[in-house]
């Protein structure tokens, strides 16, 4: 018989980590083991701790969705579609499988089968190690889902990204905290159990004289081969230790070092640069890594005592958001712990610019301020640092002391500004800081800004409108702030004609929905064929509804948390806020993940999109959210018809 | 009682076509298939051959032959591609067999190619008595029958489907628009294949094209199903070529 043109599936199967690692014979090999299988949308594919799985299903079109069941709700574990693949776990355990497979959409699979997988796994390093990491990591996936940390499926907010895992993004230099603790080979175990005990740590790192690294000792070292073997403390370090270590570059991504400690079963890697040691990494931090700990960046930041100090931290709070994003948190999630640390750090910067003026013999505050934080900051809905919004209300000044008091808060604004500036928070664009003069008020002032806003209505205040009505106290003498809202919502009232000014002006983007279906994007220019995530998705939904808010003197400013406010007074159904909550969750994640992707490739973060880079998924949900801010849009033209 | 005096009329054709009566075993296995064919057979357990063929042209009147045959496997609605057939065909050596058992060559012995008689031997053997389907498949029965009856005397036996009646059917029954109107051949499947979300394998070769219908079918098993048609003589009933001439 003629050879079989296998070649479009053996492509296939190339395009795919980690059948790539496989040499070109054993891959062209493939295709006669395969065999094709299809599954209607919906039905079960897998199922929860059913027989073990007797193929490797891999996705050629379509897309499966994985839930484990658990006290009778099914959670959602993750989408897996094309290229990619399910069922291994439960081919290399020969367990039944941990959860359900179904097939999201029309699914077609290949399918391998286990003797061929057990082949390759048992020939090829690479291929055998990619399964290795990716179990362990399913394993924490379940491990999470199982103690109830990702919401039950319905509730969930639709996390539809593939986990771009720390280990690919964070260095080995990176990992490393503080200079390792080293010894001589020659020096008595004694010395070097004192040594541990002093310095607190469970392992030393055995060098040379030209601190090059020659092995390791570690606490149960020290029990298991000279008390256990009734050696003295006399004897010298370089007989007991474990040798030889295994070494990284700094620039080595953390995946090598799992890696290697996988590969040679050691729980330390020595950091080199040349062949001087800079550092250690211990299966615990790698561990450790995997969590994302926002406490910790928070006490980081209260332990700063200059504003150097907290700039350090940024970074790590990056890294911070990233592991909340492929860890499967909701976009309400990162945005709360965003939040949190950005209000940690302002508060700080504020704190410390109080201190020096004290200290430059300026004094303290001459009355009781505020400090507001405004728009997406107000909102709690800062995902990334964005430009600074934010603004100073004080007490009213006895008559004729306010220049001097003004100029004070002027000035402390003015350090406070340049301190985010310094922090990575970039300068508004259209001067609203409270470096501006003109957002550094008295309460008398601000209620004359907001009265005369609400009453003229010109496209300027409704523009202000959308940025300084969603403030919110971040520190100082919330009272302050309270008051305006009170005044605020009681100036609402008595002009509801406002509300359809602020409406028709939340009406003005709207979804890029074409006819059936179909993602309008941008025809020419410099982001052509690309669609603008927060003009034509969050800026909607945010403008949406604040208005049904402020109709209601809600005085909430998260979007979320007035959407649930809404609800409760019946302005929208259940049905319809679950569904802007999970729109809203969505484009924001995908606004998330895109400029955490920019950053890393070092282009200008950057709200615009191409929806045809979206995977099939990402783009069918992209679709549906825009489909619900439509109908969030019609309900708001009915409630509050259009002013002339 | 029928079938029986059919088999021994395929004998009697067989012997006087070639004037030999052993045949060979891929073509005894032919007088079984009519025996075989069971209508009550659930079409989602039954096993299928999907094939397809690639011709020198559209016009067998005209001296257009075959050039190539590919098929897969499919039981139990997975397609099983180890299990595959692909032949290449010199379409010169299309001669009666009768001369080459007397000669014992083929004419275009310098081909590394076996002769067209050889290959419907081994796609008999492949096919056995299964159920054989192919987009249009009329087309692709013209040129295999053709040939068939001048290398042996007498037209394939199995049951014949035809995926395009299928999607005709289907589209009646889903109202659903599967087939682009006044398009040829090619466009007809692209179009139905594209509607299914079926990603294009090697388009024109047979065994790519014989994958692509299959995965077709495979979709197909299923609507089927939803819509009530289950058996195999229900398949056959919407959806069966007939063979002409014996």
């Amino acid at each position: 018989m003629v050879e079989i043109p296998y070649n479009k599936i053996i492509e296939f199967l190339r395009g795919i980590v980690p059948f790539n690692e496989l040499p070109q014979e054993v891959l062209s090999g493939l295709p006669q083991k395969i065999s094709i299988d299809y599954f209607p949308r919906e039905s079960l594919i897998l199922e929860q701790d059913g027989s073990p799985c007797d193929y490797l299903y891999i996705i050629q079109t379509g897309a499966v969705e994985k839930t484990v069941r658990k006290d009778d709700v099914d959670i959602l574990l993750e989408y897996k579609a094309e290229n990619d693949f399910f069922g291994s776990a439960s081919l290399i355990n020969r367990t039944g499988p941990a959860f359900n497979v179904r097939a999201y959409e029309d699914t077609v699979c290949y399918l391998l089968p286990k003797e061929t997988f057990d082949e390759l796994m048992q020939n090829h390093a690479g291929f055998h190690e990619h399964f290795a990491i990716r179990l362990s990591k399913l394993a924490y996936r379940l491990k999470k889902a199982r103690t109830g940390i990702f919401a039950p499926r319905g509730v969930s907010d639709t996390v539809v990204f593939r986990s771009d895992d720390y280990l690919f993004n964070v260095t080995a230099g990176d990992l490393v905290k503080q200079k390792p603790i080293t010894c001589l080979p020659y020096q008595e175990a004694s010395f070097v159990a004192k040594l541990m005990a002093r310095e607190g740590v469970g392992s030393v790192v055995v060098v040379d004289a030209r601190n090059c690294p020659l092995g390791i000792v570690t606490k149960s070292d020290m029990t298991n081969r000279i008390l256990a073997t009734g050696k003295t403390g006399s004897e010298p370090i370089r007989t007991i230790m474990s040798a030889p270590v295994f070494s990284v570059a700094p620039e080595e991504l953390c995946f090598n070092v799992l890696f290697k400690m996988a590969r040679f079963n050691c729980h330390h890697i020595c950091v080199v640069e040349g062949k001087s040691l800079s550092g250690i990494i211990s299966q615990h931090d790698l561990i450790m890594l995997q969590g994302s700990n926002p406490l910790a960046v928070i006490n980081d930041i209260e332990k700063q005592t200059t504003v150097q100090g907290v700039a350090l931290l940024v970074n790590a709070m990056d890294r911070m958001v990233k592991r909340l994003l492929s860890s499967g948190a909701s976009s309400k999630e990162i945005a709360a712990v965003v939040s949190e640390c950005n209000d940690h750090l302002t508060r700080k910067i504020i704190a410390l610019t109080e201190e020096a003026l004290r200290e430059e013999g300026i004094g303290p505050p001459p009355v009781s301020y505020c400090w507001l934080a405004l728009g997406s900051e107000g909102r709690k809905e800062q995902t990334l640092r964005t430009d600074q919004d934010n603004a100073i209300i004080y007490s009213d000044p006895e008559p004729g002391s306010d220049q001097d008091i003004h100029k004070y808060f002027l000035r402390l604004a003015q350090g406070v500004v340049s301190s985010l500036k310094i922090c990575g928070f970039p300068l508004c664009k259209g001067g609203i800081m409270a470096s501006n003069p003109q957002w550094c008020r008295p309460e008398t002032v601000w209620r004359h800004y907001f009265s005369s806003w609400i009453n003229e209505a010109s496209p300027e205040d409704l523009r202000n409108c959308t940025i300084f009505f969603d403030f919110r106290p971040l520190t100082g003498d919330a009272v302050l702030a309270q008051k305006l809202r009170t005044f605020l919502n009681h100036n609402i009232e008595k002009n509801r004609a406002f509300l359809r000014h602020l409406s028709t002006n939340a009406l003005y983007n709207g979804p890029p929905l074409g006819f059936l279906r179909a993602l309008v994007v941008e025809k020419t220019g410099d982001y052509k064929n690309e669609l603008n995530l927060k003009m034509s998705g969050l800026v909607p939904v945010v403008d949406a509804i604040r208005v049904l808010s402020l109709s209601e003197q809600i005085n909430a400013t998260s979007t979320l948390n007035r959407l649930e406010a809404i609800t409760r007074k019946k302005l929208l159904s259940k049905d319809m806020a679950e569904d802007i909550k999970e729109a809203f969750n969505f484009i924001m994640l995908l606004k998330i993940n895109h400029h955490i992707m920019q950053k890393e490739k070092e282009i200008e973060p950057s709200d615009y999109i191409n929806p045809k880079a979206l995977s099939k998924l990402q783009r069918k949900s992209l679709i549906e959210a825009f489909h619900v801010i439509r109908d969030l849009q019609g309900e708001l033209r009915v409630r509050f018809p259009e002013s002339i | 009682m029928l079938n029986f005096l059919k088999t021994n009329n395929l004998r009697k054709v067989y012997a006087r076509h070639t004037g030999r009566d052993d045949m060979p075993e891929a073509l005894r296995k032919q007088l079984e298939v009519k025996e075989a064919y069971q209508p009550e057979t659930l079409i989602s357990n039954n096993p299928f051959v999907i094939f397809d063929t690639e011709t020198t042209g559209l016009h067998l009147e005209e001296g257009d032959r075959l050039l190539s045959l590919g098929a897969v496997k499919m039981t139990g609605g997975r397609i099983h591609l180890g299990d595959a057939f692909y032949e290449l065909i010199d379409p010169k050596g299309s001669i009666s067999t009768s001369s080459i058992f007397i000669h014992g060559i083929t004419p275009d012995i310098a081909s590394a190619r076996p002769h067209i008689s050889d290959i419907l031997l081994k796609f008999l053997a492949y096919i056995e008595c299964d159920v054989i389907i192919a987009h249009h498949a009329s087309f692709d029965m013209k040129f295999l029958n053709h040939a068939m009856r001048s290398c042996f005397g007498f037209s394939i036996q199995n049951r014949v489907i035809d995926t395009a009646l299928v999607a005709a059917w289907i589209q009646r029954m889903e109202e659903v628009e599967l087939i682009a109107p006044e398009s040829c051949h090619d466009t007809r499947f692209d179009a139905i294949a594209a509607h299914f979300g079926i990603t294009a394998n090697d388009r024109h070769t047979a065994f790519g094209d014989a994958l692509s219908a299959a995965l077709l079918f495979q979709r197909f098993i299923n609507i089927l199903n939803k819509n009530g048609v289950k058996t195999l003589g229900q398949l056959v009933r919407i959806a069966g070529v007939s063979i002409q001439g014996g």
